[in-house]
């Protein structure tokens, strides 16, 4: 029987890892070394850590055997895995991201990037700042016209039934109404959001009884409801 | 009449008097105009009468500097105390390159770019790098888009309607302390022009008048470019394509844009307004049929109308295109596909070639090991900045030559090649299976490398079985 072959691979802070050939070889990086016959001795890679390396490794190994033609292992399971996988902390994300650009992964990139991506969407600036630890650097002038500039970024369409009336609003106002927090907190992806049971007068009154509802809260006076917005709040009335 | 934005520099034409003394530094205080329509020759610049070994020349419509002020990381060393505001505004994403910044950014789409934008200084100048608009324009308008001045703006025109994108100041905010060399080399490389010395050097072989015999025997059998003067003298289409006709013939009909459609008119409006590395270029393999006039104003050289291609009839895959495009449009290093030669004229304009014989690999090209693939990473003037001086010293050098109007290169197989528009162009290129190739598949020795790739994307079609089924059968 003859042994699978092996490559060894010592990290930046000195530790040694023994690696099946195949496994190692979904590093791009490594199999140039392989291919090029400079892998007889351990193979230095000062720009990863231990720690990190082996994770790459385990992402490599579940990936590796994923597409033998014997294993069993669905696209589901392997997402599954993935998923997992990656739910990491933050620091240790973007280490992966080095190493597996570094060590052309190109699976373990493409996730890693993927799920930094997927932080960023549907945040707030606010948010943003607060997850990845960002100054905001603006003075208050700055800030204004960068705000302007990217207004439209800000804005929310309504599109109600059958006339395409579209209605842009502030995504703070849109989300007085539950139905619309909802499908925006659950990251509705659609720039446009068909309300198929409003027609077009009854939306403009509600948008405008949100805006006077916004208004008054930011000035701390009594918000007043209108029956409008209990239509949409309660879709079997309307 | 055609835009005259162009990268040729007038120093080409002038003896250059050497001025040591004068700054080239991008900062200093030269008026560039902002508007996009000057013409070609540039006054007042007095830099341009100089030799310039050293810094570079903007082009006549670029900003002095950064849109933004994004400055070179050396500049960071120089400036004492400064603080990189990437840094600080990136957070714990400063770690990560300036590429894997991008490559986050491009999965994302454009509301949540813009939303970025107010974030930091930092995150406000990465998320209006032109290239992350361009790619959202292109995957998600391909029926067709209104350019309008940049990327971003042409894509928050059609996505967002009711905003009014001329209310935003043309040139945004200008930040301060921000260093990376990779979004610098950007903006560098969307605004350069040519060196003189790039344009120097023209050895290829050029004749006029030759008889077809001649050139099969010293040109097509050797496999040796030449440059062809005077065989298109008879063209239709040299008297009359200019912008005007063009647009009164054919300005709604759409034509092949790299990866999207584009109406010609709207394809003018875009390449009059564009500064970017990599501008769009109009390249369509189906011209003759989608306006039968434009084919019937040209006709193939005399030296080139063997061609064994014909045999596949309607099977043949796409051999001849019309190209347009700005100054600074042009592909970079590829041989063509399918082993065939080809011949490019130059009905307006003018194009800078660099060829390389099939066993000599260009400087910061690699090929796969089948052939199959080629990475060329960097655009078209990047390579000129940073590996065309590697030529000089080269023992095989690569034959260059600037062609003109009315004139016809002839690009033989396997020969890598690079093009760059120096001036707005309008072209016609055919590919062909020339007589010696044809010898070649015929006696089985042809090896079949080159399939595929290559600015020309002809179908896969295994043209040695085509050929030969044809032939024998």
């Amino acid at each position: 029987m003859s042994s699978v072959k092996k490559v060894t691979l010592k990290s930046s802070d000195g530790e040694i890892f023994e690696v099946e050939e195949t496994v190692a070889m979904e590093s791009q990086t490594i199999k140039g070394l392989i291919e090029d016959d400079c892998a007889d001795n351990a193979i230095p890679l000062p720009n990863v850590t231990g720690h990190i390396l082996s994770l790459v490794i385990q992402y490599c190994k579940e990936h590796t055997s994923s597409s033998d033609s014997n294993s069993s292992k669905s696209n589901e399971k392997l997402k599954a895995w993935d998923t997992q996988f990656i739910n990491v902390d933050l620091n240790v994300l973007f280490d992966l991201i080095m190493a597996a650009n570094y060590l052309n992964v190109k699976g373990l990139l493409d996730l890693t990037c993927q799920t930094v991506a997927d932080m960023i969407k549907e945040k707030t600036p606010e948010q943003i700042r607060a997850m990845f630890n960002i100054v905001n650097d603006f003075t208050p002038e700055e800030e204004e016209e960068v705000r302007r500039e990217n207004a439209w970024a800000f804005e929310i369409s309504l599109k109600n039934n059958n006339v395409v009336d579209t209605f842009e609003v502030e995504e703070s106002m849109a989300k007085e109404l539950q139905t619309i927090k909802n499908m925006i907190e659950d990251n509705y992806t659609d720039s446009v959001i068909p309300l198929h049971n409003v027609t077009s007068d009854i939306l403009e009154l509600v948008i405008e009884d949100c805006k006077k509802h916004v208004e008054a809260a930011e000035s701390e006076s009594e918000p007043s409801y209108s029956l409008a917005s209990k239509l949409i709040d309660d879709p079997l009335k309307a | 009449m055609l835009s005259c934005k162009s990268l040729l520099s007038q120093t080409i034409n002038k003896k250059r008097k050497k001025n040591k003394s004068k700054n080239k530094n991008k900062n200093s205080s030269t008026r560039f105009s902002k508007k996009h329509n000057l013409v070609s020759k540039k006054q007042n610049y007095e830099e341009e009468e100089e030799d310039c070994e050293e810094g570079f020349n903007f082009k006549t419509s670029a900003a002095p500097s950064h849109t933004h002020g994004v400055q070179p990381l050396g500049n960071l060393y120089i400036n004492p105390g400064s603080i990189n505001s990437r840094n600080t505004g990136l957070g714990n994403l400063q770690t990560l390159t300036d590429e894997l910044v991008l490559d986050i950014l491009g999965l994302l789409g454009g509301t949540h770019l813009g939303v970025l934008a107010t974030v930091s200084k930092s995150f406000y100048v990465f998320t209006n790098h032109e290239p992350l608009w361009r790619n959202l324009v292109l995957e998600n308008m391909n029926a067709g888009f209104l350019y309008n001045g940049s990327w971003k703006s042409t894509y928050v025109a059609a996505c967002y309607p009711s905003f009014d994108v001329s209310s935003v100041d043309v040139s945004g905010l200008r930040v301060r302390d921000f260093y990376s060399d990779y979004l610098f080399q950007s903006w560098l490389c969307a605004n350069l022009e040519m060196k003189p010395e790039w344009l120097q050097r023209d050895n290829i072989i050029r004749r006029k008048g030759i008889s077809v015999e001649d050139f099969v025997l010293n040109f097509e059998e050797p496999n040796k470019p030449v440059l062809l003067e005077g065989c298109l003298d008879n063209w239709v289409a040299l008297q009359n394509w200019d912008r005007d006709y063009l647009l009164q013939l054919c300005g709604d009909v759409q034509f092949a844009v790299g990866p999207v459609d584009m109406k010609l008119q709207e394809y003018f409006r875009y390449a009059d307004q564009v500064m970017e590395e990599r501008p769009l270029y109009l390249f369509d393999p189906k011209f003759a049929e989608k306006v039968p006039k434009l084919g019937s104003e040209y006709e193939v050289p005399v030296y080139f109308r063997e061609d064994l291609f014909g045999v596949l009839g309607n099977e043949r895959p796409d051999y001849r295109w019309i190209i347009m495009g700005p100054a600074g449009s042009g592909s970079s290093f590829h041989i063509d596909p399918n082993s065939t030669s080809a011949w490019n004229a130059v009905i307006r304009g003018s194009k800078k070639w660099i060829l390389f014989p099939p066993d000599v690999v260009p400087p910061g090209v690699h090929p796969s090991p089948d052939g199959a693939e080629v990475a060329c990473p960097v655009s078209i003037i990047e390579w000129f900045m940073n590996f065309y001086g590697a030529t000089k010293n080269w023992e095989k050098k690569p034959i260059e030559c600037i062609c003109k109007a009315g004139e016809v290169i002839f690009v033989p197989n396997g020969w890598w090649h690079l093009v760059i528009n120096l001036e707005e162009s309008i072209a016609i290129t055919q590919n062909f299976v020339s007589r010696d190739f044809f010898w070649t598949i015929a006696s089985g020795i042809g090896s079949m490398q080159n399939l595929d790739h290559g600015v020309n994307n002809s179908k896969g079609t295994t043209l040695k079985m085509n050929v030969v089924d044809n032939i024998f059968c």
